[in-house]
């Protein structure tokens, strides 16, 4: 396990922050283009391509939405648990360097 | 406008509208790949040291290059649409030209044909009047008869086609650049780096040795394909049982499905563990769900609830062990049936103990055939695999937000694990002829099937295994449709052919969840089964059809049920159930005899089209029913010879 770690919390949940709002464009990009629907009137048709492209592009979008928003959501998490283990280690200090004096 | 020309091609105003949504759409997601271009170094300056930090840089580095390449594919479709539009659009135009023209040259071009070849001299001045307003008429059109406007309107059909085409290759060449592994997926879910989430259980497989050191850094594909290539490390994780694990982690959860719980009484235990489980997986993302089945073969290859794309992922890596045990079972009958062969022919060792041995070695060879060639082709969706049982299922086509019927037909007498790829590509035919995404099938064979006619498929042992295997199966795929397609209204068909049938029956009687249940060349409803009082079917309002043509030998065994022999009631005849018309081959010869009992899977058969109809809730073909002459013998019973009906499927 590595034993350094560097990290500026408030600036990385900012970017984590910042990532996950990416996660919206991409999944309402992925419900629109999922829905195009071209009726097939015509034996010369580009309709069944066409459902082929939006089928695997809308899959390709909400997999880009998805991960901006774990990937985004993850990072800020990791800030905060930073940021929390940093202060319980405070604490603990804190309590310590208390029962000594008492003794 | 109509007319006697006919428009080509699409409506130009739909295919504006999805050119218009891919580019607008383009647009939007140019904008995230700009943000993410500007957030990925802004994240690496923050978290500049940490093993976490690295991890989250390089997902975000190679998100942030696939974001890149979003915009320009969703253009290329935008700019195929939008020129292949325009020349809709001069299509039209053209013919609406093209029927005015023919509404004015055709009347008068008929009249001048009216004359004839000979044109007596009290019809001269006549003819002369025609022959002159059929050329002003042609100056004015631009057309001098019905034939080249004719031509014409070939020449525009044909420049339509062309940009239909043109179009066509476009989208196509813009999906193959992000097609995955499976029809209608990206391959992006496959490019990420192993997740946040099960990077630590990565991490912790690579300390306890049950993989190299090397896997920290694969993607989900590269690990699979790795296991492909090293199956020890793959007999590894098959062998491996999930511990505690860390708490909130895959392993902890599905450690947990193993333990005994508390429950109200009467509580369908295995309902709630099949909810959480799909609510666990589909609370990942695909590749993490695909990671979680690679390093859990042997508890996620056939968990219920466990997402689809876990199971196959699971799933391939059994394949993988299980081929190399069979490799072995070859090798070993090869090595035996040598040996005995160079012993001579002394007695001792009569000939038959060695035919014994070759066929053995003829049915292990058609295994390890089946196992390469799931091996070899990893596109492949396996939701049910164990090598022990002769278990296995297989997804044809996708289910996803545009499903909107899923299918899952069991086999019947002779299938097996060598012969099941077969019926997978018989089966698929349905999904091929369905528009793209709307169908998926499932092959289904939870278990071993009879391999002969006498004794074994006039037994019940059989459907009574399996029976409550496809109950519980059928609600898997009822949970799994729901969470892919965002809980639409896609509907289930579950079918079974001859054997199959009875399978299907005896799970009905456990309890299966179906919106429609086809028998084909069916045994029989299910041994015991004396009416469809005897099913407590999830859904009540499941419709049930039987499709038995005439002559298929199947008929003299539906209908017998002594004990454990035989199939329940005859699907054909029983209350409920309503009887499909098999009709003709593609070639106009009838769908009967023997040869029907299989044959009426043949593709564009009227037998196959009805059960298409069923697949996909169309409108099916009821089979008139038979006409009974009363004679000295006996009442004899005939097919009749009135036409079918149609009945929609609601």
């Amino acid at each position: 396990m590595p034993t350094e770690y560097q990290v500026d919390t408030r600036a990385a949940r900012a970017t984590g922050a910042s990532l996950a709002r990416l996660a919206e464009p991409a999944r309402a990009a992925a419900a629109e283009v999922g829905s195009i629907r071209l009726g097939r009137g015509s034996l010369v048709s580009v309709a069944g391509e066409l459902a082929a492209f939006t089928s695997v592009w809308a899959d390709d979008l909400r997999a880009v939405g998805a991960s901006f928003d774990y990937l985004g959501t993850a990072v800020a998490s990791a800030s905060t648990a930073y940021e929390a283990t940093d202060a319980q280690a405070t604490a603990t200090y804190s309590r310590r360097s208390g029962k000594r004096t008492a003794i | 406008m109509g007319g006697r020309y006919a428009y080509v091609g699409d409506d130009p105003a739909g295919v504006s509208a999805a050119a218009t949504i891919l580019e607008q759409r383009a647009s939007a997601m140019a904008t995230v790949a700009s943000s993410s271009g500007t957030d990925v170094p802004r994240l690496r300056d923050a978290w500049t040291v940490g093993t976490a930090g690295d991890r989250a840089y390089a997902v975000a580095a190679r998100l942030t290059a696939h974001v890149d390449t979003v915009a320009p594919g969703l253009r290329v479709g935008a700019d195929a649409l939008a020129e292949y539009r325009e020349e809709l659009v001069l299509g039209r135009s053209r013919v609406d030209q093209l029927n005015s023209a023919h509404q004015v040259i055709a009347p008068l071009e008929s009249r001048v044909r009216s004359f004839g070849d000979w044109i007596k001299d009290s019809q001269i001045a006549a003819y002369d009047r025609a022959v002159t307003e059929l050329r002003v008429a042609a100056s004015a059109t631009g057309y001098g008869s019905v034939a080249d406007i004719d031509a014409d309107y070939r020449a525009v059909k044909q420049r339509v086609t062309t940009a239909c085409e043109v179009c066509q290759a476009a989208l196509q060449r813009a999906r193959a650049a992000v097609q995955g592994r499976h029809p209608g997926r990206s391959s992006f879910s496959g490019l990420l780096p192993v997740g946040l989430q099960t990077g630590p259980l990565i991490d912790s497989f690579i300390s306890r040795g049950l993989l190299p050191p090397e896997a920290a850094t694969m993607t989900a594909d590269e690990l699979l394909t790795y296991l492909k290539d090293h199956p020890d490390v793959a007999r590894k994780l098959v062998d491996n049982n999930p511990g505690f694990g860390q708490p909130g982690s895959a392993e902890a959860f599905l450690h947990s499905l193993t333990r005994p719980t508390i429950s109200a009484p009467n509580t369908d235990i295995a309902a709630v563990h099949r909810e959480q489980t799909s609510a666990y997986f589909h609370a990942l993302t695909p590749e993490e769900q695909a990671v979680i089945g690679m390093l859990f073969p042997s508890e996620v290859g056939n968990l219920s609830g466990a997402s689809f794309v876990a199971r196959d992922a699971a799933n391939y890596v059994n394949v993988v062990v299980a081929r190399q045990d069979q490799a072995t079972v070859v090798t070993d009958l090869e090595n035996k049936i040598a040996g005995l062969r160079a012993m001579g022919p002394y007695p001792g060792i009569p000939p038959s103990v060695i035919a014994a041995y070759e066929t053995q070695l003829a049915d292990a060879r058609r295994l390890l055939t089946t196992y390469t060639t799931l091996v070899n082709e990893p596109d492949r969706q396996i939701l049910v695999f164990d090598a022990k049982s002769g278990a296995y299922a297989e997804l044809t086509g996708t289910i996803g937000p545009g499903t909107r019927n899923v299918g899952v037909i069991c086999p019947g007498t002779t299938t097996n694990m060598g012969t099941i790829l077969g019926n997978v590509a018989k089966y698929s035919t349905f999904v091929e002829a369905a528009p793209p995404d709307e169908l998926a099938m499932i092959t289904w064979m939870g278990g071993g099937l009879p391999q002969t006619i006498f004794p074994e498929a006039l037994s019940d042992s059989y459907s009574r295994n399996l029976g409550p295997l496809l109950s519980s199966f059928s609600k898997d795929v009822r949970m799994e449709t729901g969470a892919l397609t965002a809980g639409s209204t896609a509907h289930l068909t579950v079918a079974g052919h001859s054997y199959g049938g009875a399978v299907v029956g005896i799970a009905e009687t456990y309890g299966l969840d179906a919106d429609r249940v086809m028998h084909v060349e069916s045994a029989g409803m299910g041994n015991d089964v004396g009416s469809i009082n005897d099913y407590r079917p999830v859904n009540p309002d499941v419709r049930r059809y039987s499709m038995t043509a005439p002559g298929d030998p199947i008929a003299h065994v539906q209908g017998a049920d002594i004990g454990s022999l035989g199939h329940g009631a005859d699907p054909d005849l029983m209350e409920g159930v309503t009887r499909l018309y098999t009709g003709n081959y593609e070639d106009g010869t009838p769908v009967e005899g023997t040869s029907a009992h299989g044959g009426v899977f043949n593709a564009r058969s009227d037998s196959w089209q009805n059960m298409y109809e069923v697949f996909t809730g169309g409108t099916v073909q009821v089979r008139p029913p038979d006409t009974v002459t009363n004679t000295r013998y006996g009442p004899i019973t005939a097919p009749s010879t009135a036409a079918p009906t149609p009945l929609d499927i609601p």
